[in-house]
C-alpha cells in the first residue's frame, strides 16, 4: 500500500509520556500514510490509548513530535486540531438527535445551517442511517450509535481519523459485520486512520499495516502477513494469531547446518537462510495450521516429533488439536480444516507431527 | 417442608424486616399524626381567640376545636381571609426568590467543585458541609448579629467609607433570604455536584475534539445534560423555600411572614387548632402542586433520556 511517493499525513517522532515516574509510552515513532488504514495493537497497558490520546490533544506528550501533513501539533489546542476521533463508548450527546449530533462539529466550525444539513445528510447516508435522523442516541442499536459516532467526525472531513477500540462494546457477530462495513466505509471515504486494538483479529483482517506496542514500546511495524508470518520477538509471536512456543538450543549439526534443539522432544531445522551460534538459546514458534499430522511415522528426521493428542478443539470449520509431545514437557498446537465435518484424530491418539522449514520461525534469544 | 423453602420463606421475611424499622417509624410517627392533624383541620373552629381553654368537656365553651364536627370551613375562611391570603402570597414570592438565588449561587460552586482537583474538591466540600454540624439557630442568631445596624458588616461599610451611615439589613426581606439561603444552599450543592459528577466525561472531549471551546462545550454538552439532575435539587430548594420558619420569625418583621410562622401563631396564639392544621395542610399542597407542576415541565424537558 505504502510506496515511496504516497504523502505522509501522520508523523510520530519520539514519542514519549510519562505519567510520574512511570514511562506508558516509550520513544516510539511511526508514520501513517494518506489514506492508510493503521493499526496500533497490543495487551491493555501498552501504551496504545495513550498514544492515540496524545495524537488526538487529548493527553499531552511528555516529549517528542506529532506531525500532521508537516504541521506540529504538540502545541495545538485539542479543538483546533482537524483530527476525528470515535470513542470506544461512542461519546454521543444523548440529548441531542441524530441529525444534531452530526451536525454538532460543522456547528462548531461555524458552518451555516443549509449547508450543514446537506452535509449531515450526506454522511448519514454513507452509514445508511438517513432514516434514523430525528431518533435519540437512546433510541439506537450499538451497531447504530457506532455508525453515527462515525459520521459525526466524518462530516468534519478531518485530515485523520482515530478509533479508539470502537469495536469493543459490540456483540461477537455485529462485531463480524461491522468489522467489514468499517473497512468498506475507509475505503470509500478514503480517510487516513489509525485504530486501536487489543482484538489481533481485527487487526489482521482491516489492517493495511500493524504497529505491534508491548510495555510503551514498538516492537515491529508491517503488514498483516507480515507480521504473522515473520514475527520479530517472542511476543508478537504469540500476541498475533495462535502458535505453540518452544524454547530451544542451537547447534551445528553433521551435516553443516544450523539446529535447535528443543527438551531433546524435537530438532526444529530452520531455513539456512538464519544462522544461530552453538549453545545460543533460541525461540521457535510454529503456526498450528501449518503442522501436519499423521498416525504414520515420517521419513524426515528434523522438523517432526510425536506426541498424543491431550484434547481435541473443536470449531466447525476446523478442529484444534493439543499434543503433548513425548520426552518433553512442551505442548504443540495443530489445526486441521475439516470440510467433511470429521476430524482424523481423537484424544489418546498418537501421532506423528512434521512441518517445512520455511514455517518455523526462529528468533534469537527470547 | 424442605430446607430450601424454609431459607426462601425466610429471606421473603427478611426483606420485610429490614424495612420494620423505618416503616413503624413513619406510620407511627408522621403518617398517624398527619391524619391526625387533617381530621383537626375540618373541625369547626371555637373562635378566634384562646377563651376556650379550660373546658375540659369539650362541650359548651371549652376545647380547643368544636368536637364531633366535619366542616371545611377552615379552608374557605383561609381564602377568603385577605390576611391569610398576603401571607400565602409572600410565603410563594419569598420561596421564588429564595430558589432563584439559591440556585445561583449553587450552580457555579457545584460546577467548581466539580472541577477541583481530588484535595481541592475534598476541601470545597468539607467547607460547604460545616455550617450543617452548627445548629440552625447558632446560624440564624449568628447571622442577626452580623447584620445588626452596629454589626461587623455595617461597621465595615461605614469604616470604609462606602456608606456614612449603618444600612438597615437585620429584620428585612434582604435578611430573611440570606438566612434562608445559607439553610438550604448547602444540600443544593451537595446534589448539583453529585449530578454534574453523574456526568461521562468523554462526552466534554468529544465535543472539543469536535472543535468546541470550552465554554462551548460546557454551555452545548455538560449544562444541559446537568439540568435533570440539577431539577432535582430546585425541587429540594423550593419546597424547604415554602416551608420557611425560623428565618422569617427571627429576622424578619411583621409584613415579612410566611404560611409556617401562621401555624404555631395561630395553634398557640388564638388556640384555634383546627385553623392551624388547615393552614399546615394549605402547605403541604402548596408543596405538592409545586413538585407536581415541576414534574411534568422536568417530564417534557428530558424525553430525551427515555425516548
Amino acid at each position: 500500500m505504502n510506496t515511496e511517493e504516497q504523502k505522509v499525513v501522520l508523523e510520530v517522532k519520539n514519542l514519549t509520556k510519562e505519567f510520574g515516574d512511570d514511562a506508558a509510552v516509550k520513544n516510539i515513532s511511526f508514520d501513517l500514510y494518506d489514506g492508510e488504514f493503521l493499526f496500533v495493537i497490543g495487551p491493555s497497558g501498552c501504551g496504545k490509548t495513550t498514544t492515540l490520546r496524545m495524537i488526538g490533544g487529548y493527553e499531552s506528550p511528555s516529549s517528542g513530535e506529532i506531525r500532521v501533513r508537516g504541521q506540529l501539533l504538540n502545541n495545538v489546542p485539542l479543538e483546533k486540531r482537524n483530527i476525528g476521533m470515535v470513542f470506544q463508548s461512542y461519546a454521543l450527546f444523548p440529548h441531542m438527535t441524530v441529525q444534531k449530533n452530526v451536525e454538532y462539529g460543522l456547528r462548531m466550525r461555524g458552518v451555516s445551517k443549509a449547508p450543514r444539513k446537506k452535509k449531515a445528510a450526506e454522511v448519514l447516508s454513507l452509514v445508511e442511517l438517513e432514516d434514523y435522523a430525528e431518533r435519540y442516541p437512546a433510541q439506537l442499536s450499538g451497531g447504530q450509535k457506532q455508525r453515527v459516532a462515525l459520521a459525526r467526525v466524518i462530516a468534519l472531513e478531518p485530515d485523520l481519523l482515530l478509533l479508539d477500540e470502537p469495536l469493543a462494546n459490540l456483540d461477537k457477530r455485529l462485531r463480524d459485520t461491522m468489522r467489514v462495513e468499517l473497512k468498506k466505509l475507509q475505503e470509500k471515504v478514503g480517510i487516513t486512520t489509525l485504530y486501536v486494538t487489543h482484538d489481533q483479529e481485527e487487526a489482521l483482517t482491516m489492517a493495511d499495516r500493524i504497529v505491534v506496542m508491548h510495555d510503551g514500546n514498538i516492537l515491529q511495524v508491517g503488514s498483516p502477513k507480515d507480521v504473522y508470518n515473520d514475527p520479530n520477538s517472542p511476543f508478537v509471536a504469540g500476541f498475533l494469531g495462535e502458535t505453540s512456543s518452544f524454547q530451544g538450543k542451537a547447534r551445528i549439526a553433521s551435516d553443516g547446518f544450523n539446529e535447535i534443539v528443543i527438551d531433546n522432544a524435537m530438532i526444529v531445522r530452520p531455513t539456512p537462510t538464519n544462522s544461530f551460534q552453538p549453545n545460543n538459546s533460541v525461540f521457535v514458534s510454529i503456526r498450528p495450521e501449518r503442522i501436519k499430522l499423521s498416525k504414520e511415522p515420517q521419513a524426515q528426521e528434523v522438523n517432526c516429533t510425536t506426541g498424543i493428542i491431550d484434547f481435541v478443539s473443536y470449531l466447525g470449520s476446523h478442529v484444534f488439536y493439543f499434543i503433548s509431545v513425548l520426552d518433553g514437557a512442551s505442548l504443540l498446537k495443530a489445526s486441521e480444516p475439516i470440510p467433511h465435518g470429521q476430524a482424523s484424530f481423537e484424544v489418546g491418539d498418537f501421532v506423528h507431527a512434521y512441518w517445512q522449514e520455511e514455517n518455523v520461525v526462529c528468533i534469537n534469544g527470547g | 417442608m424442605s430446607i430450601s423453602i424454609l431459607s426462601e420463606r425466610l429471606s421473603r421475611y427478611n426483606k420485610f424486616f429490614l424495612l420494620s424499622p423505618l416503616l413503624f417509624f413513619l406510620i407511627f410517627f408522621f403518617a398517624g399524626p398527619l391524619l391526625w392533624l387533617f381530621r383537626v383541620s375540618l373541625y369547626q373552629s371555637r373562635g378566634s381567640s384562646g377563651f376556650g381553654i379550660g373546658g375540659a368537656d369539650g362541650k359548651e365553651g371549652g376545647g380547643f376545636y368544636v368536637e364531633g364536627t366535619w366542616t371545611l370551613e377552615n379552608y374557605f375562611k383561609f381564602f377568603q381571609d385577605e390576611y391569610f391570603r398576603d401571607i400565602m402570597f409572600f410565603t410563594v414570592e419569598l420561596a421564588f426568590i429564595v430558589t432563584m438565588v439559591t440556585m445561583l449561587v449553587s450552580y457555579p460552586m457545584a460546577y467548581y467543585i466539580y472541577k477541583a482537583g481530588a484535595k481541592l474538591k475534598t476541601f470545597l466540600l468539607i467547607i460547604v458541609i460545616l455550617p450543617k454540624l452548627s445548629n440552625m439557630l447558632v446560624l440564624v442568631y449568628g447571622l442577626q448579629i452580623l447584620l445588626a445596624n452596629n454589626g461587623w458588616i455595617n461597621k465595615a461599610l461605614v469604616g470604609l467609607g462606602i456608606i456614612d451611615e449603618p444600612v438597615k439589613l437585620v429584620y428585612t426581606l434582604f435578611s430573611v433570604v440570606v438566612s434562608k439561603v445559607l439553610l438550604i444552599a448547602p444540600y443544593t450543592i451537595l446534589v448539583i455536584t453529585a449530578a454534574l459528577h453523574g456526568l461521562d466525561r468523554t462526552l466534554r472531549d468529544a465535543a472539543m475534539g469536535l472543535g468546541a471551546s470550552g465554554t462551548r462545550a460546557f454551555l452545548t454538552i455538560t449544562f444541559p445534560l446537568s439540568l435533570p439532575g440539577s431539577y432535582v435539587a430546585l425541587l429540594i430548594t423550593i419546597v424547604w423555600a415554602l416551608g420557611a420558619f425560623v428565618s422569617p420569625l427571627l429576622l424578619g418583621n411583621p409584613d415579612l411572614q410566611t404560611l409556617a410562622v401562621e401555624v404555631p401563631k395561630q395553634t398557640f396564639e388564638n388556640v384555634n387548632w383546627a385553623m392551624g392544621s388547615a393552614i399546615a395542610f394549605i402547605i403541604l399542597g402548596l408543596m405538592f402542586v409545586v413538585v407536581l407542576v415541576f414534574n411534568l415541565i422536568i417530564g417534557s424537558a428530558i424525553k430525551w433520556r427515555t425516548a
